[in-house]
């Protein structure tokens, strides 16, 4: 098993390695997004707004938690889907699956690399936010955001292998990588609270794990939230941990049996 | 010792592909001929664990089944060596150089070719790397798909060579059209029609 983690760790490295620019302009991207946010924030004179006095933040200070979290979540447990149909291409699931070893341990380390990603680019965010655009880090209370981060892992990888069950079985066209890029930006409080939504739309970002994942951490973030303070929020992440991971898990292997009867394994 | 038992096998696609197959493959090697469309990669499939019959049962442990097929999957940005190294790592297997200069010379692949990245490799060097991959898992059961048509006569005839050689402790299955070329190196003969598998 760790032999096996060691090498798509090494794999997954020297494939983006083979992809430098790419590296660096994802970097220059995550950058850049932070410098508009700054000037929209700049444009409303850096006020802090009715909705957001609870935080006693900025828009700027609000968006660079929503992104971060967003980042963490979408870029990490998030593609699983994505790296399932690359293993897929390349002969890797297949050969797992040939030899009868259990698949997942396989989908811990094909996502480990990304999960890893993740953190690296949340850490770049958290520096540039830091030196460059002067957010505060006194107010953060990081056992809140562990516990935050650590749930926020299981929910999100859930949607990511429910995702990726849709990929196997489908091959195109995927409503779950929809609801996880798109939907979950307009609902999820990333961009701005979901509060500000029609009251329907509002109460539909409850479903999503982001939504509770945004909400706790910018109190984690701003107001030194404790875990007592935010308990609501991290039990709702804990329900959506408990109950879709383990039904991800079943739901994949169920898939990976239906696509070894059809023979779809080797098909794109 | 490798032995595989077929066991009452079906398949469809739609329309049925293989029916009721039930055949014992002893160790040596067996060739395994037919139309296009047969199921001939169909059965190697089930064999290897990569496809599910739609009834009967295969007696052979997958774990010890080593397959090449036409397409062989690699990742093309990464150097051939490094993707042999991957891949018998997904078995357990730890590469040392030395075995894969030694496994890349029995199968014909150029050392030079090993740095490469395997999609600036020729389709028949491909194919050796995949031999060579095969070679290094050392299971009892080898399973070839028709690629050993797209390798240079010389390169054929020594591969075929080593198959020769380990076929009194393995199942060796190939699949080909190209009865002739397999004539020499061939214990067992089989064919596929109308979904059946006949002995010859």
């Amino acid at each position: 098993m760790i032999l096996k983690t060691i090498y798509f760790l090494k794999k997954d490295f020297r494939l983006k390695k083979s992809y430098k620019f790419a590296f660096f302009w994802g970097l220059f991207s995550s950058f850049f997004s932070l410098l508009i946010f700054y000037y929209i924030d700049l444009l409303m004179e850096r006020r802090i707004t009715g909705i957001l006095a609870k935080y006693g933040i900025n828009y700027f200070n609000y968006v660079f938690i929503g992104l971060i979290i967003f980042n963490f979540t979408g870029a990490g447990p998030g593609t699983v889907a994505q790296k399932v149909y690359e293993e897929k291409y390349c002969g890797s699931l297949e050969e797992i699956l040939a030899v009868k070893e259990n698949i997942f341990p396989f989908l811990f380390s094909a996502s480990l690399y990304n999960f890893l990603l993740s953190l690296a680019e949340s850490v770049f965010y958290l520096l540039s936010g830091l030196l460059f655009f002067g957010v505060k880090f006194s107010g953060i209370n990081i056992i809140s955001m562990i516990l935050i981060l650590f749930f926020s892992f299981f929910s999100f990888s859930a949607l990511g292998i429910f995702s990726a069950c849709f990929t196997l079985l489908f091959k195109r066209g995927n409503p779950l990588a929809f609801l996880m890029n798109s939907a979950e930006g307009l609902l999820g409080g990333a961009y701005f609270p979901s509060v500000i939504l029609p009251f329907g739309l509002y109460k539909i970002s409850y479903a999503l794990p982001v939504y509770w994942s945004i909400r706790a951490a910018q109190k984690a973030f701003y107001l030194k939230a404790s875990p007592i303070d935010i308990l609501s929020e991290l039990f709702i992440l804990a329900i959506f941990s408990i109950t879709l991971f383990p039904l991800s898990l079943a739901s994949f292997k169920a898939t990976v049996r239906k696509t070894l009867l059809w023979g779809s394994l080797n098909q794109f | 010792m490798g032995k595989i038992n077929l066991s009452g096998i079906s398949k469809s696609f739609k329309a049925p592909v293989l029916r009721d197959i039930s055949a014992c493959f002893p160790e040596g090697i067996h060739l395994i001929s037919g139309t296009n469309g047969c199921g001939k990669t169909t059965l190697l499939r089930i064999i290897s664990g990569r496809l599910l019959p739609d009834t009967g049962t295969v007696s052979c442990s997958p774990e010890k089944v080593s397959a090449l097929f036409t397409k062989q999957p690699f990742y093309p940005q990464l150097p051939l060596n490094f993707n042999i190294e991957f891949f018998i790592s997904l078995r357990g297997i730890k590469l040392s150089k030395e075995s894969l200069l030694n496994f890349a010379k029995i199968a014909s692949l150029d050392e030079v070719e090993l740095p490469k990245r395997a999609e600036n490799v020729s389709q028949g060097n491909l194919i050796k790397a995949g031999l060579c991959k095969m070679y290094m898992e050392d299971s009892p059961v080898f399973l070839i798909d028709e690629c050993l048509s797209s390798i240079d006569s010389e390169s054929f005839e020594k591969n075929m060579g080593y198959l020769s050689m380990q076929a009194s402790k393995k199942v060796i299955l190939i699949v080909s059209h190209q009865k002739e070329r397999f004539i020499n190196f061939t214990n067992f003969f089989w064919e596929i029609r109308e979904g059946q598998l006949l002995k010859k």
